[in-house]
């Protein structure tokens, strides 16, 4: 559009490019770019796991939905400056909930599902509350949070319950096939791909998300105290409230992203989603977010996700690796974006 | 009489001698007629040390109270004669502690419910005789001189928060565990609850050192000591079994192929290593610390895994087993030598050298330490090594424990207790100005609580959730918004307080 207005010439699309180069869009945009390329890799080198069918990628969505909405919502917290450990613990209390109460209670799925999205709100509520009003640290509390909700699950039972509702399967085993992108197997048989609703239900949060950070005055608010609480306190922004609604927010989210892993695991099991929080961090990180709040984009922790679920794949193609690689390439993946982040806000810094 | 000066809490002090005083009468009068039932019951006390803690001694807490209750009533308004008040209430407090330890300590098998109400009074006792003499005390204004400073400088010490936390933990303990503070030899060693939480304390002893330091200057927290903690162990054991390992096909080492010291000098190099490349990462290219920790919580499992091939790797060998429990002939733990060697060597490193206002002065302003003429990264690269390197200690200790690298649960969730303990230690999590002495008592507090919940018969996997609410409790409490919030109760209580007394007073 710009380049239009001024009219187009090397020169204008340069600078343009440049402003974007030195941007924060310039990580995401490298992030989806490197996300492509590993992509494209893997369809030419791992031939034999099929990375050439587009239900690979599906799956990949498929078994990330909870991760997905959850990375969305600590991409949320992040920009505040904050920081949410707790939701891995959550994700495995509410699993274990929705499994107890219609296994052990019989309680009907809706009801279930209701009870811990209103759970999910009263948790977040609960540490906003002591992140915003009792200013301590965010760390802090959330650690808090993290221990309550993994020995909850465990108070609840130590057992692990898989789920038989008949209402919870049918959402389980829900498909949604799509009229093209399939191929046919061995026996020579049309297949479809398909998705389960998670996906879809994960893609509209995130998509929730996105449309608030970036076109709601609350969105807006929220990067704000991301980049400069005392100013924003001195701009007339309820920094406290907002913080509260953005934690509480979190909690939802949590509860929501909780649903949708268990749509995927049907169980409920106190070691649960351990360490998913670093992986919602880890994803947000790779997608662009700062930890030091005011800089982030909810589609960056999405394009985050699927580099962590890709290099997951990678590992299980190859088959002949332990799993244990893949916390390493993570961890070369996390290193190699943070440095380079670190090197932009240099770079940045040197031109102010 | 100086109506501001003789206020206590915003009460009255007289009037706050009045209540004390009829407390500690009611207190008083329902013990001896506990007492007097106890006595016509009969069987329970058997023995003479039973009778002595069982009776006489809150028998005499009792009298004690009736007549420092008393007392306070006979003498309210009179300043003058307040001086037996305190003295009598000194005692009384003094004895009152006394007697409420013995008194729970003995082993007497009683039902949980009564244990905890005769805490619960005796708590009370103990509240309204301090009440009533901090009153007295208050009144009488050559004392408040005197006593006053000292009884505030004890309180407001940085120390007697987190001191007073271990003591609630340990008073618990009491409670349910009478014989709690037993110690005894078997076998030429120590054993003992207090032993076992010292031993079993000491790695977070160690890790919380090198972590208050790691907060203090660059204001954020190393997430990787867990990971560090595993990843050292595991190079360590792979070092000690290097071509010798896995002969027998059960992955057991049965002799070293280097020397044992060799073997520690490769965990603590590992850890220094992880540090420094996390002291890199924040002082150099300026990320923030659980960021560039963030990269070593992720690989550091994974790495430790890889050296030790997915397997939990045996050490067969006795001297394997020297840190994490008795070194030969030696009574007590070698973990808690190596606890108190590493606290002291901090502690005189910073005391003796101008390291620890160093390292204070970046935790307060970067910046201006830096034109101040202080290397700033310097400092902060010094000290995420030196965090790796405690990381390192406390994961030799950890895999010595069980002669055995679990890459998985080494050191697991450790980072988190161990920024728990630099936290309850009353440190800011924002750097600056640290205790060392608070992040070891803070340290020691976790350990004392995860000890007596197990033996209280909380599993293992509910434990966080009784921790969480400690942790909660205790932040809140010294979150300094709290007070906003309950300022307006507070109010409301003098309020309810305060007027009666001015028509007492007018009388």
């Amino acid at each position: 559009m710009d380049d239009k207005k001024s009219g187009f010439s090397p020169g204008s699309l340069w600078r343009s490019v440049k402003a974007r180069f030195y941007g924060n869009n310039f990580l995401l945009l490298l992030t989806f770019v490197l996300f492509v390329a590993m992509y494209g890799v893997g369809m030419i080198v791992f031939q034999d796991a099929h990375f050439d069918r587009f239900q690979v990628f599906l799956n990949m969505l498929m078994s990330n939905s909870g991760l997905i909405v959850i990375a969305a919502g600590m991409t949320m917290v992040l920009i505040t400056g904050g920081i949410d450990i707790s939701v891995g613990s959550q994700v495995a209390l509410y699993c274990m909930m929705l499994a107890y109460m219609m296994e052990r209670q019989g309680v009907n799925c809706y009801v279930a599902i209701a009870v811990v999205m209103v759970t999910g709100v009263v948790f977040g509520f609960v540490q906003g509350w002591l992140v915003s009003y009792l200013k301590i640290q965010p760390f802090i509390v959330t650690l808090a949070g993290m221990f309550f909700a993994r020995g909850m699950t465990a108070v609840i039972t130590a057992d692990t319950i898989s789920i038989n509702n008949a209402d919870f399967l049918g959402m389980v085993n829900a498909t949604i096939e799509f009229p093209f992108g399939g191929y046919y197997n061995k026996a020579g048989k049309y297949m479809a791909p398909f998705i389960h609703p998670n996906v879809i239900l994960a893609l509209i949060a995130l998509a929730a998300v996105y449309i608030m950070l970036s076109r709601t005055r609350f969105g807006r608010n929220i990067y704000a105290i991301g980049g400069g609480e005392q100013s924003s306190m001195l701009m007339g922004l309820n920094v406290r409230r907002t913080k509260l609604i953005v934690y509480t927010l979190n909690g939802f989210l949590a509860a929501f992203g909780g649903f949708l892993f268990c749509l995927n695991t049907a169980a409920g099991y106190v070691e649960q989603a351990k360490g998913f929080e670093m992986q919602a961090i880890a994803a947000s990180v790779i997608g662009g977010t700062l930890l030091t709040g005011g800089v982030g984009n909810a589609i960056g922790s999405l394009v985050g996700v699927l580099i962590q679920a890709t290099i997951q794949s990678f590992i299980t193609a190859i088959g002949t690796l332990s799993s244990w690689w893949t916390s390493i390439v993570i961890a070369a993946l996390l290193c190699f974006f943070i440095v380079l982040q670190s090197v932009f806000s240099y770079i940045r810094s040197k031109r102010k | 009489m100086n109506d501001e000066d003789s206020k206590l809490f915003g009460i009255p002090a007289d009037r706050a001698l009045f209540v004390a005083g009829l407390a500690l009468l009611v207190l008083g009068v329902g013990g001896i007629a506990e007492r007097a039932v106890l006595l016509a019951a009969g069987p329970v006390l058997t023995s003479a040390a039973r009778l002595a803690a069982h009776f006489w001694m809150p028998l005499v807490t009792a009298v004690l109270q009736l007549a420092l209750g008393g007392l306070a009533l006979a003498f309210r308004g009179r300043p003058d004669k307040i001086a037996p008040c305190v003295a009598l209430g000194f005692f009384a407090a003094a004895y009152c502690l006394v007697a409420a330890f013995a008194g729970v300590a003995s082993p007497i098998d009683r039902p949980m419910a009564t244990a905890v109400l005769s805490v619960i009074t005796w708590l009370l006792g103990f509240a309204a005789t301090v009440l009533c003499l901090a009153a007295a005390i208050r009144l009488d204004g050559r004392l408040r001189r005197k006593i006053e400073p000292r009884v505030l400088a004890v309180v407001r010490h940085k120390l007697f928060f987190p001191f007073v936390c271990l003591m609630l933990v340990l008073l618990m303990n009491l409670v349910v565990t009478p014989d709690f503070f037993s110690v005894n030899i078997t076998n030429g060693v120590l054993y003992g609850r207090v032993i076992d939480i010292l031993n079993r304390s000491s790695e977070l002893v160690i890790l919380a050192v090198g972590m208050t330091i790691v907060v203090s200057c660059s204001a954020g927290t190393d997430i990787s000591v867990g990971a560090v903690m595993a990843f050292s162990g595991s190079v360590s054991i792979w070092a000690l079994g290097y071509g010798v390992m896995g002969v027998d096909g059960k992955y057991s080492i049965f002799s070293y192929s280097i020397p044992f010291f060799a073997g520690i000098a490769v965990a603590l190099l590992v850890g220094g290593m992880c540090g420094l490349w996390n002291g890199f990462l924040v002082s150099k290219l300026k990320i923030q610390p659980m960021v560039a920790t963030l990269i070593l919580f992720t690989g550091g499992r994974g790495a430790a895994q890889l050296f030790a091939g997915g397997q939990i790797d045996r050490v067969e060998v006795p001297s394997y087993k020297w840190l994490g429990s008795f070194l030969p002939g030696v009574p007590v733990p070698t973990a808690i030598f190596l606890a108190v060697a590493v606290v002291a060597v901090t502690a005189l490193a910073l005391k003796f050298s101008a390291l620890g206002l160093n390292i204070q002065s970046v935790g307060v302003n970067n910046k201006a330490s830096r034109v101040i003429g202080l290397r700033s990264s310097r400092i902060v690269l010094l000290a995420y090594t030196f965090c790796g390197l405690c990381a390192g200690i406390a994961g030799l200790i950890a895999t010595s424990r069980i002669s055995a690298i679990d890459a998985n649960n080494c050191g697991r969730n450790m980072e988190l207790d161990a920024i728990l303990a630099v936290a309850l230690g009353g440190n800011s999590l924002g750097g600056g100005k640290f205790s060392l002495a608070g992040s070891v008592v803070g340290a020691v507090t976790i350990q004392a609580l995860s000890t007596s919940l197990l033996t209280m018969r909380v599993t293992p996997d509910q434990l966080p959730v009784y921790k969480a609410i400690v942790v909660v409790i205790i932040v809140a409490l010294q979150s300094p918004e709290l007070s906003r919030y309950t300022r307006p109760l507070v109010g409301r209580v003098r309020a309810f307080l305060a007027p009666k007394a001015r028509t007492e007073g007018a009388r």
